[in-house]
């Protein structure tokens, strides 16, 4: 029983760990965002 | 055997929504095709199973679910998404050896996260209804966990060891340089003078133990076109590095080079497509130009600015930096329109900002809307002119006689001259050729110090370049430079007399 009840929740705990965690790292390291919408054609540098 | 079954089926169905929901960021609304099948293959195998006991329908079950462990799983899931979110942050951290992982949005890290974390599920619940309906167990149960931790120090290990960026010596003694040069369209004059700059870099080698060799890269006119042209000079050509310029293909160039592990360096203007990992630009930023711009104006006693400029991120870049030094130190912006490129008519836009009596007119547009302009300010004997860069590009520089500008340091300009020597009629582009120049040469001595040139590149903090000193700070992908002030003189760029 004590089993049944812990072991979701170790994996419930590890879980929101790993989404925190990965948040943290995502921020840290923001996909390429690109400043006024897509690099037009006609931009000469 | 039921509970077991039951316990698989709910794994399944529960990972493959996440594999659906990761999928919609790749592949847009077809991700809920993969999601119907991934959904509704193992349900109904199961029930074809539990109706039949059909080892078909079994075997159909148990490799559906094997398909959702390794290929969604391990390949996607773990390979692919948590092992560079988790260790690949970690190592790139520690050296430099390592690159830096590039991410997606949190939502795509997140459910790639969770679909490994899923087939973990459907693993050992595929596992536990083969156990049970064999009636014994597979494995001993420290059997089985041995091999799991075995299998995920190797893992680790394997991850670590292909991670790492490593010299390899060029094969044959030949490194082949992808140059990025549109050779049709409005680029094509750039894209000439920029191939010239790095093919003068290229002569200009001595000595050198392995040979260089260029590959033009035709990109031609847009972005869909110059992908498989890049695709290819990587596939085919197999080059060892790129070196381009001109944002628009340097955006289409950077995942690109990413995924071929392969150095691009770009002069280009948005610094974003520098990461720091496999990608770095090199051009003096918008914002290093607005504080020059910004401090050269208050030299001039200029309080009150005008500003005409064309609608485009480069040029809007410009105008956003020069916007914020200006607000900074209290200059006021009297009239500002942001024109479209089909405008010829700029004289009641000319009225409106005279009516607002600037002291200088900041103009920035391309050609062949540059040359109408400035002879449109011109008829209207306005001569106050300035700008960032585009003087130096005008067809007419004539037109902007005694117009100041900022545009890159050319220390070196015994560079220019021989340029224009070599190449006579080709336009020397101060803002782009002295860093075509450096790119190259940064990237030579790479291979000539047998170092692999991507590590190369994130270890440099400062390099004596053509167009002055190039600083890069620590994990940056960006070479900054200080631009310098220049003027129009009799037609020709010159640097101002008070440069220092």
């Amino acid at each position: 029983m004590t089993q049944r009840i812990r072991i979701p929740t170790l994996w419930a705990l590890l879980i929101a760990a790993a989404l925190a965690s990965a948040y943290v790292i995502v921020a840290a390291n923001p996909p390429a965002a690109v400043p006024g919408g897509p690099v037009p054609a006609g931009a000469f540098h | 055997m039921h509970e077991a079954a039951r316990r698989s089926l709910m794994s399944v169905m529960l990972t493959a929504v996440i594999i659906t929901a990761n999928h919609v960021y790749v592949l847009g609304p077809e991700a809920f095709g993969l999601g119907a099948v991934l959904l509704v293959g193992p349900l109904a195998l199961l029930w074809w199973f539990r109706n039949t006991k059909s080892p078909v329908a079994f075997t159909g079950y148990l490799l559906m679910s094997l398909w959702i462990v390794v290929g969604f799983g391990l390949i996607k899931g773990l390979w692919g998404i948590t092992l560079p979110l988790y260790l690949g942050s970690g190592l790139a951290s520690l050296s430099t050896a390592y690159p830096r992982p590039t991410f997606g949005s949190y939502g795509f890290e997140a459910t790639g996260l969770l679909m490994f974390i899923g087939s973990l599920f459907v693993a050992y619940y595929g596992y536990r209804l083969i156990e049970s309906k064999r009636g014994a167990p597979i494995l001993l149960r420290a059997t089985a966990r041995t091999s799991a931790v075995v299998a995920a120090v190797v893992l680790l290990a394997a991850f670590t060891l292909v991670d790492r960026d490593r010299w390899t010596a060029p094969t044959d003694g030949v490194v082949r340089f992808g140059v990025i040069v549109p050779k049709t369209g409005p680029y094509a004059m750039l894209g000439n003078s920029f191939f010239k700059a790095v093919e003068m870099a290229q002569t200009d080698l001595q000595g050198t133990t392995y040979r260089y060799q260029l590959v033009p890269v035709d990109v031609g006119e847009d972005p869909a076109g110059a992908r498989a042209a890049i695709q290819r000079a990587i596939r085919r050509d197999r080059v060892d590095a790129i070196v381009g310029g001109i944002s628009v293909f340097g955006a289409v160039t950077r995942p690109l080079a990413t995924a071929a592990r392969i150095p691009h360096t770009c002069v280009c203007s948005q610094t974003w497509i520098g990461d720091g990992a496999y990608n770095f630009t090199n051009i003096p930023t918008p914002e290093a130009e607005a504080v020059l711009w910004v401090r050269e104006a208050e030299r001039r006693g200029i309080r009150r600015i005008a500003l005409l400029t064309r609608e485009n991120s480069s040029i809007q870049g410009h105008v956003r930096a020069v916007k914020v030094e200006a607000a900074r130190v209290g200059l006021v912006i009297s009239y500002e329109y942001v024109f479209t490129d089909s405008t010829t008519d700029f004289r009641p836009l000319i009225a409106r900002a005279r009516g607002s009596s600037p002291d200088v007119y900041y103009v920035e547009t391309f050609e062949p809307q540059l040359s109408i302009l400035a002879r449109q300010l011109s008829e209207a004997r306005i001569h106050n002119i300035a700008s960032v860069v585009a003087p130096s590009v005008s067809e007419h520089r004539e037109l902007f006689e005694g117009a100041w500008y900022t545009d890159s340091n050319l220390r070196d300009f015994a560079f220019r001259r021989r340029f224009e020597e070599k190449y006579p009629g080709t336009q020397f582009a101060t803002h782009m050729m002295p860093y075509a120049y450096d790119d190259f040469n940064m990237l030579v001595q790479a291979f000539e110090r047998g170092q692999n040139p991507a590590v190369y590149l994130r270890n440099i903090a400062r390099y004596d370049g053509t167009a002055g000193t190039l600083t890069k700070k620590r994990g940056s992908g960006t070479f900054e430079s200080s631009p310098a002030v220049w003027e129009i003189r009799n037609g020709r760029p010159a640097l101002a007399l008070n440069h220092d």
